[in-house]
């Protein structure tokens, strides 16, 4: 008879599932590399604590979202206080192939779209990474603890916002183009 | 082009990960899940310690009020320290309590509130224990000396000593003011000097009250 899962391995199972989370997350509140890799650490040690708390009766993808992103936001907000004195880990929990996302990382669009998240303040940048995941308003409304028609008005003002950086972008490049 | 079209491209790129990512469970297995509980009971027992000292320190100095409730010049000085401790327990509890009762699990509007209110509690306490860290100095003499060694400061030092001590006081916390004004700015610091250089300088409260301003603003812009 096999053994029963562990409370860890159930962990480790749902992880496995939805690391992609943790990686876009990460690179959506992060510049460097050490940073990305110290984020994604204190984002899976705060899901194992809160792992205890988790109702299998909701999306674990939701409650996923939730505790990342808080943990995100307050890095971010740590971060962008103060300097950078840590040392960067041996070794990271998600091994990435670099190669092949810096290929999909030189499209021209993503670059943009890069370029415009790091400018949006932490919880726009939650609100987008939502959006881009193909998650619906009323699962953005319930991660963010926001109304459904409050997510709405927000991702209309950001993508009239990504037009005109758009627009922008374009016309610089034009002008550019025509010297 | 416009943020639909880029979710398409977020798409494709969300696809390579599928491929790309790969989560290093050796790690997880070996130390990771492991270091979160030793985390947490080091942190457990750290706040422990510092708990039952000040305890310690609460009971120490109502003692010493037991024994000097008939003279004001050693009850006076006992009674500002035990008020200053008995006000570090209750912030020290409450704190303890508010971030073990924290879900993280929760909507992130509402835990990053609660996270920014307890962070504008924990800066005020930080202001106000270095603010009267340097006037601590007098009072702390005062009660140390007779209890210990039977010395009574007031007659063995004169009144002058102890107004000198409280100007001293003075002079060290116009002192920490300037120091703290001008390594808030630096990043060249450690991480812990420069926080509590940003405490005391009002930088990080400044911070901490614009973001609440800000997540209030985010819950109920409608339109």
């Amino acid at each position: 008879m096999p053994a029963k899962p562990t409370r860890q391995d159930q962990f480790l199972i749902l992880l496995e599932e939805h690391k992609k989370i943790l990686f876009k997350v990460a690179s959506v509140y992060c510049r460097n590399r050490a940073d990305r890799d110290d984020l994604v650490q204190e984002m899976t040690l705060q899901l194992w604590r809160s792992f205890g708390r988790y109702d299998d009766r909701q999306r674990f993808s939701t409650w996923m979202y939730r505790v990342s992103l808080n943990v995100a936001i307050s890095f971010y907000r740590r971060e962008s206080r103060r300097s950078r004195a840590t040392v960067p880990a041996d070794d990271s929990i998600l091994e990435v192939a670099g190669e092949e996302i810096d290929v999909v990382m030189l499209s021209d669009e993503l670059r943009m779209l890069h370029r415009v998240i790091e400018q949006l303040d932490e919880l726009d940048r939650a609100l987008v990474l939502l959006y881009l995941d193909g998650n619906p308003h009323d699962t953005i409304a319930d991660v963010m603890g926001i109304s459904e028609s409050n997510v709405g008005t927000k991702i209309g003002r950001i993508k009239q916002r990504i037009r005109r950086e758009w627009s922008r972008h374009s016309t610089g490049e034009h002008t550019n183009g025509s010297r | 082009m416009d943020l639909d079209e880029l979710k398409r491209t977020w798409e494709g790129y969300d696809r390579k990960l599928d491929a790309s990512v790969r989560l290093n469970t050796r790690m997880m297995r070996g130390a990771l899940l492991d270091k979160a509980e030793t985390a947490m009971t080091r942190l457990s027992l750290l706040v422990g310690v510092e708990l039952v000292v000040l305890l310690g320190a609460a009971l120490w100095l109502g003692a010493f009020m037991w024994r000097y409730a008939g003279e004001a010049r050693f009850l006076v000085p006992a009674m500002m320290l035990d008020l200053g401790v008995i006000v570090l327990v209750i912030a020290g509890v409450r704190q303890v309590s508010a971030v073990s009762q924290l879900d993280y699990g929760a909507p992130v509007v509402a835990i990053q509130k609660h996270l920014e209110s307890l962070s504008v509690e924990r800066i005020r306490a930080t202001k106000w224990t270095l603010f009267l860290a340097p006037f601590a100095w007098t009072p702390i003499s005062i009660v140390f000396l007779k209890d210990v060694f039977n010395l009574d400061v007031y007659a063995a030092f004169g009144v002058s000593w102890l107004g000198a001590n409280v100007l001293f006081g003075l002079v060290v916390l116009a002192v920490l003011v300037g120091i703290s004004k001008r390594l808030a700015n630096s990043a060249r610091h450690a991480s812990l000097l420069q926080r509590l250089s940003r405490d005391f300088a009002g930088h990080n409260l400044t911070a901490a009250m614009d973001f609440l301003g800000s997540l209030s603003q985010f819950e109920k812009e409608e339109s």
